[in-house]
């Protein structure tokens, strides 16, 4: 095993008992799952209220491909809650209810950040880990909040509905030049 | 037997005769009330009509001496017909009725007959000249007050007349279209009658320099802000023939 390698799993080792402190009660109920296109769910996760969470580990800083990664293995995931409720009731999981991602890595960027607040209706969960790999400090990063967007301003009033339509092939700048 | 196209125009036109009421007709005789002698609107008009020649429309400019200034007095550029009126009303309608006939027989044409507003108040005298006015107006107060009352003038004797207004003294079009539109609420509140506008002329350095010079801004000054005015002015006239 690489150092890398040796690196994220003691990672992992260590943020599995961690996910479910931040906010959210997890239940992890599958490692390692292989998804779409065979690539790897770290884990599949039940909350109380039986949804499904996907969760992705990142070492280092989030690239944006992992969220599309993890929107992809959301469907993935989303498409056999049905079956697996079905073989084992005893996970009490909801296939009504989309399944969650969370992220986590040791960075996201601002376009990733947005990226995940927007994708859905239901913000991507992204936390970010820090300090000592086997021991890291786990924080849920609140979702950036949106610009407000000015309010469309009303139409002018119009006091004079006139038929006559002023009319000119000039622009300002015939004038003011 | 060689006939004249007169002979047998009738054959592919229509004809004119001579119950046709000239206040209904489309004809392309512009009616100009001028307040009062004006050397900038006179030299305005006189360019307006070398730059219509320009266009390819036979111009004609029929005004009263005391009212075209020296501008006037300037003749033949780009074949354009200047005659000046000394006698009253009926002489410069007959004049431009004429001139009206003269240019149209040999095809597109145009007369812009410039006349004391005064003389609105005759009625018939210049009813001819009242199917289609054009006003030209400033954004000042005095200004805007005698074009209304041409517009009004012509509006509640010749309801069916076409109403223009060409803005010129302007620093923004803003301003420009302030002025058409405080305009044509009157007329369309006091008399329903819509107000055709036909865009902006640029009042400056160039414009001085053609009533110095005697050379019109199409020729002299052509890729200027007057030149483009003057072309897209003359262009919104002969769209409106």
């Amino acid at each position: 095993m690489s150092e890398a390698e040796a690196g994220r799993a003691a990672l992992r080792r260590a943020l599995a008992p961690r996910l479910g402190r931040l906010g959210t009660p997890l239940e992890l109920i599958a490692e390692d799952v292989v998804g779409e296109e065979d690539a790897t769910i770290d884990w599949i996760a039940a909350s109380s209220d039986g949804a499904a969470w996907v969760v992705l580990v990142e070492p280092l800083a989030a690239e944006h491909e992992l969220l599309v990664r993890a929107l992809a293995q959301r469907a993935w995931v989303a498409a056999r809650v049905a079956d697996w409720c079905k073989l084992a009731p005893s996970l009490s999981l909801r296939s009504e209810i989309e399944p969650r991602l969370l992220l986590v890595a040791r960075e996201f960027d601002r376009m990733l950040r947005i990226a995940a607040r927007e994708a859905s209706a239901d913000p991507i969960r992204l936390a970010r880990w820090s300090g000592d790999a086997e021991q890291p400090d786990l924080e849920l990063l609140e979702p950036l909040p949106r610009v407000r967007r000015p309010a469309p301003a009303l139409p002018p009033a119009a006091p004079r509905a006139l038929a006559s339509v002023f009319r000119t092939g000039l622009t300002e700048a015939d004038l003011t030049g | 037997m060689p006939r004249d196209l007169g002979d047998v125009l009738h054959l592919f036109a229509p004809e004119l005769g001579p119950d046709v009421d000239p206040l209904t007709a489309r004809r392309p005789l512009v009616g100009i009330p001028f307040a009062r002698p004006d050397a900038v609107r006179s030299a305005l008009l006189w360019n307006l009509a070398v730059e219509a020649s320009r266009q390819s429309a036979r111009t004609a400019l029929v005004a009263p001496g005391a009212l075209g200034g020296a501008a006037l007095a300037d003749a033949g550029v780009l074949g354009v017909e200047a005659h000046r009126v000394e006698a009253g009303p009926s002489m410069l309608v007959q004049c431009a009725d004429e001139a009206l006939r003269r240019l149209t027989a040999r095809g597109r044409g145009l007369v812009l007959a410039a006349f004391p507003a005064a003389w609105l108040q005759k009625g018939a005298d210049v009813a001819p000249l009242m199917g289609w006015t054009l006003v030209f107006v400033r954004p000042d107060e005095s200004s805007l007050r005698e074009a209304a009352a041409s517009l009004e003038a012509v509006a509640s004797q010749s309801p069916q007349a076409r109403l223009g207004v060409t803005v010129y003294g302007v620093r923004s079009l803003l301003e420009a279209r302030d002025c058409f539109e405080h305009l044509a609420l009157g007329l369309e509140r006091r008399f329903g009658s819509s107000l055709t506008s036909y865009g902006v002329l640029v009042d400056d350095v160039h414009l001085s320099r053609s009533i110095v010079t005697g050379r019109p801004i199409a020729l002299a000054n052509a890729h200027t802000p007057a030149a483009r005015a003057l072309a897209d002015v003359a262009t919104l006239l002969l769209g409106d023939e």
